[in-house]
């Protein structure tokens, strides 16, 4: 039973507390606030976007999923732009939840690391963040693991990454009494799967996994004759059981990816985008497992660094994959109607272009600090209506990078166990 | 699997570790008497992630990893939070792989006894105990769906492989 429809069973409204109970896994389960959602889908759009492009739609409405509006995109450059299916999503985004246009990262350094790192721990960085560093401060995963309930089940929580650079190190940080054993399940699935990996990984299914007892016997004796015992550098790590089922999902994956399914699996002209392939795999993600939490990211429009014309185009199929995301939750039973799906750049772009200009004419767009347009961002909250204010716009400034944190932790019930850690409020106007 | 394979996975071994391990140095220039460890107290030390991928890929395959191989490999790796898992399926997937150098049954079945001591000097690079030739044995003969395959796998994923 869902600790949702456990409240509903009980008679409890929402709001009241909640006592501590065993769930049918037999873990207990005692955060102290209620819950809006079991489920909360947090996706990272989609490497610097510039509000300018996104929700004031100086180009036109760019991102037709998620925004309302049939602005025209702007002459010069719609010839450049990829053809699309219809959105998957029936009505824009925006009508299934509350729009804030002037969201701000408003502290730190307008670095992609930094805005992912603040993103996902809701604080600020240090001017000086190395882009090697874990973060100082707990993550979302390790926040939402600790103060669930100690064996919180690491199926729950995922960080896709689109590349196996960098980011997965975001998945939990050095802070004193967090640390690896709340981490998420990180996957770079663009890299997992990719041709050169994948076709490494392919024999796997001949494995004949028949003998497991005679090999766990097996094992176990060589292991007790050493004595030795794995380093805890290993880092995060599944329960047995959980491990079984993430090696069936991959089993699943990859004969897939033999069988040739996983090629262009929206059937987008052209080709699909990295961007849309980690979606893509971000579903199955949800599909497989009904994660409580999962955090994706995206990239694609970073191309604005050399090419306008690109980045607008990668909004597009960016804006294109988060329709489609909100569409698989939606038809994904457990997850349908008790999930909550928070889109927001981690960081925004220039006023002022650079000196590169592309085949239109259009100058590219750097992300620097001393820009303030850098620090513009827009966030887009949609979840059930009972939970979330539909169609709702807030066009004032209203909102930090470092409040997502704390509204995730609240839906999922846990903001007021974690012990004075965030500086970030909730949204609370997103919600009803 | 012959001697000769030892032999590599020997040499390998020492590229993969360089010069910091002065036993290891032993075996670069004593390639055809390859040194065994003693016994497996002798392992202190955790092999790095890029040592484990190519100790493992040069075991089962006989030969040097490659560094297109090894990127490969590494990607898979780095893709995954959840280092145990991830190398897990990397092993499967590699004793899988038809041209991995693993016995056949019918080599093991009639001599279970070789089989041990050559998969111990083959992975582990050194002796079986008297206990440990005696315990694998046992299983070899009273479990007949046992395949090499599974030995392999029990022990490329033990602890004591971790380590040299
Ligand atoms: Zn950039």
């Amino acid at each position: 039973m869902k600790r949702r429809e456990f409240i509903r069973k009980t008679g409890m409204a929402a709001g009241a507390m909640v006592l501590p109970y065993v769930l049918p896994g037999g873990s207990l389960f005692a955060p102290t606030g209620s819950r809006k959602a079991n489920h909360v889908v947090f996706c990272m759009f989609a490497g610097g976007v510039r509000n300018l492009e996104s929700v004031h739609k100086n180009d036109g409405n760019l991102m037709p999923s998620m925004l309302n509006g049939n602005e025209n995109i702007s002459s010069d450059i719609v010839s450049s732009m990829s053809a699309l299916p219809s959105p998957a999503i029936s009505s824009p985004l925006q009508n299934f939840g509350t729009l804030y246009k002037e969201f701000r990262y408003d502290q730190g350094p307008t670095g992609h690391f930094n805005g992912h790192t603040t993103a996902i721990t809701g604080q600020y960085t240090n001017s000086s963040l190395s882009l090697l560093e874990r973060p100082s401060y707990p993550t979302v995963f390790e926040l939402y693991r600790k103060h669930n309930t100690p064996s919180m089940s690491a199926l729950n929580s995922w960080w896709i990454t689109h590349t196996n650079n960098l980011y997965p190190i975001l998945n939990y940080s050095n802070y004193e009494g967090y640390g690896p054993i709340y981490g998420a399940n990180q996957l770079s699935p663009n890299d997992f799967f990719s041709g050169d990996s994948a076709q490494n990984l392919i024999n796997k299914n001949g494995f004949p996994g028949t003998n497991d007892t005679l090999q766990n016997d097996i094992r176990k004796f060589l292991n007790n004759n050493f004595g030795g015992g794995l380093s805890t550098s290993a880092g995060m790590k599944n329960n047995a059981e959980d491990a079984a089922k993430i090696e069936n999902w991959v089993d699943k994956i990859l004969l897939s990816i033999s069988n040739g399914t996983i090629n262009n699996p929206w059937n987008i002209p052209s080709y699909m985008s990295g961007d849309m392939y980690n979606i893509y795999f971000a579903e199955e993600v949800l599909k497989e497992f009904q994660p409580e939490l999962l955090v994706v990211n995206m990239f694609g429009v970073d191309a604005c660094h050399t090419n306008f014309t690109g980045y607008c185009n990668a909004m597009r199929r960016a804006d294109w994959a988060v329709g489609h995301l909100w569409n698989t939750i939606q038809n994904t039973p457990g997850l349908a109607n008790d999930t909550v799906l928070i889109v927001a750049p981690e960081i925004g772009r220039n006023g002022t272009p650079n000196s590169i200009i592309d085949v239109n004419g259009r100058a590219a767009l750097d992300h620097t600090n001393s820009d303030p347009m850098s620090k513009e961002i827009f966030c887009l909250i949609a979840g059930p209506p009972s939970v979330v204010n539909q169609g709702k716009v807030i066009s004032q400034e209203a909102g930090r990078s470092i409040d997502i944190v704390p509204t995730i932790a609240n839906i999922l019930g846990f903001d007021s166990d974690i012990p004075g850690l965030l500086p970030g409020n909730v949204l609370n106007e997103a919600f009803v | 699997m012959n001697i000769s394979s030892i032999r590599i996975g020997a040499i390998a071994l020492v590229i993969a570790f360089g010069v910091s391990c002065k036993k290891e140095v032993t075996k670069q220039y004593a390639i055809d008497e390859v040194e065994l460890y003693t016994s497996a107290s002798e392992k202190k030390n955790l092999k790095t992630d890029e040592q484990f991928i190519s100790i493992l890929y040069s075991d089962l395959f006989g030969t040097a990893i490659t560094n297109t191989k090894l990127q490969e490999l590494n990607q898979a790796y780095t893709s995954m939070g959840d280092k145990v898992l991830v190398i897990d399926i990397l092993i499967k997937s590699m004793l899988a792989d038809p041209s991995a150098e693993v016995p056949t049954k019918a080599a093991m079945d009639a001599q279970p006894a070789n089989f041990v001591k050559t998969a111990y000097k083959t992975l582990l690079v050194r002796n079986p105990t008297r206990q440990e030739e005696w315990f694998l044995v046992n299983q070899i003969e009273k479990n007949k769906v046992l395949e090499p395959i599974d030995i392999y796998y029990a022990i490329l994923t033990s602890d004591e492989y971790r380590y040299y």
